[in-house]
């Protein structure tokens, strides 16, 4: 470039907001404005000639701004005066019904619309005559202009310069500094070397891109938000006061201490250890930018620690202390901070809520009329920002919170300011030296909400134990029918009195209250009677399940030292040195068949379960009588058995869902219903056994509901009246699915760990509900909390740990008081003395005070920085009629590789992963759509029915696999490379004939399988015999021994390629050549090669064969074409000869877009059909014409970036291949021919594509757009519009040359895979 | 009572949070050393100025402080040369 484009470049600043515009053209969030009350007299008149000479003495303010080679220009643009078109509106509302109201009305209409940078005028006044004296004086300005800081300025010069005319005196001189120095210390900055100092600082500082806290649900698209919710609010004149001079933290200013208070909240809201803050800093002081109105402020982020013993004090030292150091490095841009951390677009964010503090006067005085000043619209709010300030009108601190309405409700928004408020009073008003932590983020009103409201589950119940109504039955109704085992019946009578006798010989035994008896018997009467029988003698019952492995057995019997044994002698139990019971074997006939004497109280132990620890090592949990018995009493209360009920036992006597299964029946005289061992994993045996014998109720975990359901099995199932569901997290599409298939049954959902007695929350399901299914309130004598870090309770809508306190608690781990105490700990919200169970869970209190199940604390389901939800992504798949259920979770089988991935089991018709997941990217964002789907006959579950995540099976990636591609090895080479490619792609196995590219290999990962081909085979692979040989087989003929003549291509080859690589420079080149769909060709970019292209292929359908064009002269033997119409029409001869006719799909990045245009257009007049033309983010010829093509420097970065590397200003060749050799690039192994030919491909390229002239092609363009800020913010894909006959877009963000990098390749493969269906059907 | 360089001195350290009465090196920084490197912000400038104006009744605008950070450059523009 070397004519000097017109007008005056933009400060940094105003092109971080031009780019903002320039994003969402239409929306009105840059405008900023603010409104002077004015209380007095005024002269409309000499009020609009002081606007007109402000702005005639403030050059920013008269500037529109245009797109340019090189970067967006400022032009000076000629304000006409007032009278003549002056954009000043000026009007007398008094006659209106509330003309205050009326005036306000007018601002907001105003400051809807969207400004086009290009027209200007960018700013626009009001004047508003609203009572005798009083008027309201509106300002508004485009953030390209000016910032708050600007408006002052500005607001106070129009303030003298009325006051001066309404003196009839001349004004002084302007106030203002000159505009073009600010622009020269502008550039100036940007060329030093506390530039790159300062750019250097932040790179460091957020090398580790710390989490960003969230406070509401994550929401928006890849654009901010065009409006914001506003809520605001004046501190009390007590808390102004408590923060203008606080005690005990003297060197603390309000705006740090507002700061701390905030990122106090922020952390315990997002419960982090550290937040990340924006703070708006105005980036002025100590420049001459202070005296020139003007857009100049930056946003900073500053990274704060949030400790539970730190007090404000301390807090707002650090925060001081933080934004001094950051204020070192403040003049290098948020944007460009975002931009250095690839942190731009969607769910990319690099702070929190921003912390925007304005200290400045707002008073003004125009004559004798004094005036407050008020901001209106300070600019997009891409979260939250919080504004605090003082106008010094004597009203003291004002804070208000203003929104993105996408992740904010009214509700939502007016809780977080509420809170905030009060924070800050009890904050202030404790002394800033309290330790935060005994702070809590509610408010008093919320604390006795959640604290009591939702917790008041008082009931009384009688001192009983979990036996003593069984043998209550026994005794009053002996004849009814207590138990159904296949054939067998059992009434209470007989159960009893077996169960009495077995009894009498247990306490003969030593078993007495205190004391554990193991029971080794699988599901049968026996296991019953020897259950009761325990119970009866006053023991706790140690379930031991027949079919766990020995060596677990034998170690919780170690562990538990029962006083002996139950077993069958079918040798299940190894020798635990206990002394063991036969029933079977003894005759117990002589003793008396009534309830032997026992000391039993319900404080006694019931029960001891072993649940898995963290360690590895199980632990023994110990439930009292009085903890079951209030579990039973709760249930039989809220979900009443009758005797005519038939309860159904299924869940293995470890698992505590089993306790009520047993027993709850039993105390209420109906009858329990045994499913055969086994038969719980079984659902058809399940049903038949719900269907013969008449099961009322039963329970199923949700994974083992949701194979119920999809098997068909349910409809057998007409006599169920409950189904109660628990032990993992209810998905709604189960319960939905539930109510459809069984109408009239009732689904209640429950939660609750083995320490505290099964289950201590519930909700009943409705059918037409939606969202996730609560776990409900508390039971009977039960207290929920949901605390966040420092113990406080949250308010509704915060997430928490869940805590459980009350009756139903256990006495702790058996024989572990360590473990006990860390887990069971003192309640502080509880009568003294209580205790609460910390259960690891994570919930919220919904404001219906029902309690929602988030997760483990220590599982989260995070990628790349975003939270997703599985159900989400699993109600989106369940609802595709192939789909029966759905799983997602996130699995890390490559190191560094976490991926998303869906487990299905199959609906009708059988589902495709592939056609799946461009399924979902029609109705999902791109994040949210698995990169693996697997298709699964059944889920795995655990023996207690849950999901068995460990069995799960990595995902194979897209593609056909089985049959002849899974043939094993024939030769050591084969299998040598067979376990190479299984090694690099993070494959169990790979069969000779799978190609590496359809198995999800990349580019990158071909680097390191040529890496590792080099170290274990002595040879050289060049990435284009990968293209040419991509399976095993073809690679183990095609490479050369050792020893041999090296492959072409190979580093050491400076002559002429042999064969591989001249297959890999060809001008067509199959990247996948089989397959029986229309082929896709791929136009090279500007560099030549299409190797690019190779991420298209994991993503697209393994039928879908994909041919890349290459430029000639990639060899350096052949002439490189002489216009862009040569080239189209060659290779449209060498797509012809793989494909003489259409349709033809045709795909292009960059450059290659434009050919892959111009070879539409020759295809379409020969009279061909094209049926996909696919534009990279291609920009026209005319977009490009008069502008100066790459020179050396940039060709050179093209062949970078062809290699992934997203870098500028490598000065020379020698050093460029030096890169790509010290990082390991599969291109340095091009022959040096090659690499000597790209960059003046490069440049030849550039130069065809500025001459060329489009002609019409009447098909549709599919569009993908690197929607991220560019400088070439000129480009636009509408220019296409004369030369197409639709433009259909989609936006990627990044930046163009990350659009052929992960992710954004998957993407973009994903999106393009859906058309291509389309086409296909 | 007029404001002098030592008061200038006294107020900025109070400012930045140093006690001025107590002996120790965390004050003593020198008459032209940049302010803001020191950890002065816009709103301890602004209370410097309210105190100024209230205690000394000098009158004087954010930007003429702002612009030249430094007790020496503020001594120039607020303390009268002894007569």
């Amino acid at each position: 470039m070397t004519a000097a484009a017109p007008g005056l470049p933009l400060t940094a600043a105003q092109a971080g907001m031009f780019y903002a515009q320039d994003l969402d053209p239409a929306s009105p969030a840059l405008n900023t404005a603010e409104c002077a009350d004015i209380r007095g007299p005024l002269d409309p008149g000499l009020f609009a000639q002081a606007l007109y000479r402000t702005v005639g003495e403030a050059e920013a303010l008269r500037m529109r701004v245009v797109r340019a080679a090189g970067g967006p220009r400022q032009l000076p643009l000629v304000i006409e005066p007032p009278g003549s078109g002056f954009p000043l509106d000026v009007a007398d509302l008094r006659d209106r019904t509330d003309p205050e109201a009326a005036a306000g009305a007018l601002m907001r209409a105003d400051l809807a619309l969207p400004q086009d940078l290009a027209a200007g005028p960018l700013f626009r006044h009001g004047l508003y005559r609203v009572g005798p004296e009083r008027w309201l004086w509106y300002h508004r300005a485009h953030h390209v202009l000016l910032d708050g800081y600007g408006h002052a300025l500005v607001a106070r010069r129009v303030a003298e310069a009325y006051t001066a005319l309404a003196a009839g005196a001349e004004p002084g001189p302007s106030p203002f500094a000159s505009f073009r120095r600010l622009l020269a210390e502008d550039g100036e900055y940007r060329g030093s070397a506390a530039y790159a100092a300062d750019r250097a600082y932040w790179r460091g500082l957020f090398a580790d891109r710390p989490a960003v806290p969230v406070l509401a649900g994550e929401g928006g698209g890849a654009l901010p938000a065009r409006t914001a919710l506003r809520r605001s609010a004046r501190l009390p004149a007590a808390v102004t006061e408590r923060l203008s001079a606080p005690a005990g933290a003297p060197g603390a200013t309000w705006p740090e201490l507002v700061l701390a208070a905030q990122a106090l909240y922020t952390a315990r809201v997002a419960r982090a250890r550290e937040v990340v803050l924006g703070l708006p800093m105005m980036n002025r002081l100590g420049s001459a930018a202070l005296r020139v109105p003007a857009m100049v402020m930056n946003v900073l982020p500053l990274r704060l620690a949030v400790g539970p013993r730190d007090s404000l004090a301390e807090l707002a030292a650090r925060a001081a202390r933080g934004i001094r150091e950051a204020r070192r490095h403040g003049r290098y841009r948020y944007e460009e901070i975002r931009r250095d951390l690839g942190l731009l677009g969607e769910g990319r964010a690099l702070v929190g809520p921003l912390v925007n503090a304005m200290p400045f006067d707002g008073r003004l005085r125009f004559a004798g009329a004094p005036a407050t000043v008020r901001t209106l619209a300070a600019g997009p709010v891409e979260d939250l920002t919080v504004h605090v300030y003082d106008r010094s009108d004597g009203t003291g601190l004002h804070v208000d919170f203003e929104a993105n309405p996408a992740r904010y409700d009214a509700a939502a928004l007016a809780a977080h300011h509420a809170r905030f408020l009060d924070l800050l009073d009890r904050l202030t008003a404790a002394g800033p030296r309290l330790p935060l932590a005994r702070h809590a983020v509610a408010t008093a009103a919320e604390r006795a909400e959640v604290l009591g409201t939702f917790n008041d589950t008082a009931a009384r119940v009688p001192p009983t134990t979990l036996i003593g109504p069984i043998e209550a039955r026994e005794l009053h109704s002996p004849g009814a029918c207590a138990l159904v085992a296949g054939e067998v019946a059992l009434s209470y009578g007989e159960l009893g009195a077996r169960a009495n006798r077995l009894a009498r010989h247990l306490v003969s035994l030593g078993v007495r209250p205190g004391a554990v008896v193991g029971v080794c018997l699988p599901r049968s009467p026996e296991l019953v009677v020897a259950l009761l029988a325990v119970l009866k003698a006053g023991g706790a019952y140690l379930p031991l399940d027949p079919e766990h492995p020995a060596p677990r057995l034998a170690g919780m019997v170690a562990d538990a030292a029962p006083v002996c044994v139950i077993g069958d002698g079918e040798g299940r139990l190894p020798d635990t040195g206990r002394p063991t019971v036969l029933p079977a074997t003894l005759d117990l006939s002589g003793l008396p068949g009534v309830p032997p004497a026992r000391p039993l109280t319900p404080r006694d132990p019931a029960y001891v379960l072993y649940t898995s620890g963290s360690t590895g090592r199980p632990k023994g949990v110990v439930v009292s009588h009085a903890a079951i018995d209030n579990r039973l009493r709760w249930m039989q209360h809220a979900h009443p058995l009758t005797a005519r009920d038939r309860v159904l036992q299924k869940t293995p006597a470890g698992f505590d869902v089993s306790v009520w299964e047993f027993f709850w029946p039993l105390r209420e005289g109906a009858t329990l219903v045994l499913a055969e061992p086994g038969a719980h994993r079984d659902p058809h045996a399940l049903a038949r056994t719900i269907e013969e014998a008449g099961v009322t109720v039963c329970h199923f975990v949700p994974s083992m509901l949701e194979v119920f359901l999809a098997q068909g099995a349910a409809a057998r199932c007409a006599g169920l009246r409950r189904v109660f569901s628990s032990g993992e997290a209810l998905p709604r599409e189960t319960a939905a699915k539930f109510a459809r298939l069984l109408p009239g049954v009732a689904l209640h959902n429950l939660y609750g760990p083995t320490e505290a007695a099964v289950d201590v929350t519930h909700h009943t399901c409705r059918a037409g509900d939606t969202g996730p299914v609560p776990i409900g309130r508390p039971v009977w004598n039960t207290r929920v909390y949901v605390l966040d870090d420092a113990l406080q309770p949250c308010p509704p809508g915060v997430t928490g740990e869940l805590y459980l306190a009350g009756a139903q608690l256990a006495a702790g781990y058996l024989g572990r008081p360590a473990l006990t105490a860390t887990r069971f700990v003192a309640d502080p919200f509880g009568p003294p003395g209580s205790r609460m169970y910390r259960t690891g869970d994570l919930g919220r209190w919904t404001p219906e005070g029902e309690v929602e199940f988030l997760g483990r604390t220590d599982h989260q389901v995070k990628l790349r920085g975003q939270r997703i939800e599985p159900g989400e992504v699993e109600a989106a798949l369940t609802a595709l009629p192939e789909v029966a259920g759905a799983r997602v979770l996130v699995r890390e089988d490559r190191p560094g590789d976490r991926r998303l991935v869906g487990y299905v089991t199959p609906g009708a018709p059988q589902p495709e992963p592939d056609r799946l997941r461009q399924r979902l990217a029609a109705v999902l964002p791109a994040p949210l759509v698995p990169g693996a789907i697997v298709v699964l006959d059944a889920f795995p579950l655990t023996p207690n029915g849950k999901l068995d995540r460990a069995a799960l099976p990595a995902p194979r990636p897209a593609g056909g696999r089985g049959g002849a591609a899974l043939r094993p090895p024939r030769t050591p080479r084969e299998e040598a490379l067979t376990r190479l490619f299984a090694e690099v792609l993070g494959l169990p196995a790979v069969g000779c004939e799978e190609g590496f590219f359809d198995l999800g290999g990349t580019s990158l990962l071909a680097v390191s399988l040529a890496g590792r081909v080099r170290e274990e085979l002595g040879v050289e692979l060049a990435i284009g015999t990968l293209f040419r040989a991509p399976t095993p087989a073809a690679l183990a003929a095609g490479l050369a021994a050792p020893g041999d003549h090296a492959p072409a291509g190979g580093a050491g080859d400076a002559g002429r390629g042999g064969a591989d690589g001249d297959d890999a420079l060809g001008v067509l080149v199959p990247l996948r050549g089989g397959g029986d769909l229309p082929p896709l060709f791929a136009v090279h970019p500007a560099g030549g090669l299409s190797w690019c292209y190779s991420g298209l292929l994991g993503g697209l359908d393994p039928r879908q064969p994909v041919f890349g064009l290459q430029a000639r002269g990639l060899r350096g033997d052949e002439p490189l074409p002489g216009t862009l119409e040569e080239m189209a029409a060659d290779y449209v001869r060498q797509i012809r000869a793989v494909r003489p006719h259409g349709p033809y799909r045709l795909l292009g990045w960059s450059v290659g877009g434009v050919i892959a245009h111009a070879m539409a257009v020759l295809l379409q007049e020969a009279g061909e059909e094209v049926e996909l033309l696919a534009l990279l983010d291609a920009y026209p010829a005319d977009q490009w014409r008069g502008r100066a093509g790459p020179g050396e420097a940039e060709a050179l970065t093209a062949l970078l970036r062809m290699a992934g590397f997203d870098r500028r200003g490598e000065p020379s060749r020698e050093e460029v291949l030096a890169t790509l050799r010290r990082e390991g690039s599969a291109l340095a192994g091009l022959p040096e021919r090659t690499l000597a030919a790209v960059p003046d491909i490069v440049v030849n390229n550039a130069r065809l594509m500025r001459a060329h002239r489009h002609r019409h092609f009447a098909g549709e363009a599919l569009f993908f757009t690197a929607a991220a800020p560019r400088p070439e913010s000129w480009l636009t894909r509408d220019a296409w519009r004369p030369y197409v006959g639709a433009l259909v877009n989609h936006d990627l963000p990044c930046t163009h040359p990350r659009m052929t990098t992960a992710p954004h390749i998957g993407t973009l493969a994903a999106l393009l895979a859906a058309r291509l269906k389309e086409l296909d059907r | 009572m007029a404001l002098t360089r030592r008061l200038i001195r006294e107020d900025v350290a109070r400012a930045l949070g140093e006690d001025p009465d107590e002996p120790g090196d965390a004050w003593e920084f020198g008459d032209e050393e940049n302010l803001l490197d020191l950890g002065l912000d816009s709103v301890r400038l602004m209370s410097l100025i309210a105190r100024w104006r209230r205690e000394h009744d000098v009158e004087v605008s954010f930007a003429d402080l702002a612009e030249r950070p430094s007790v020496a450059a503020w001594a120039a523009l607020l303390v009268e040369a002894p007569s």
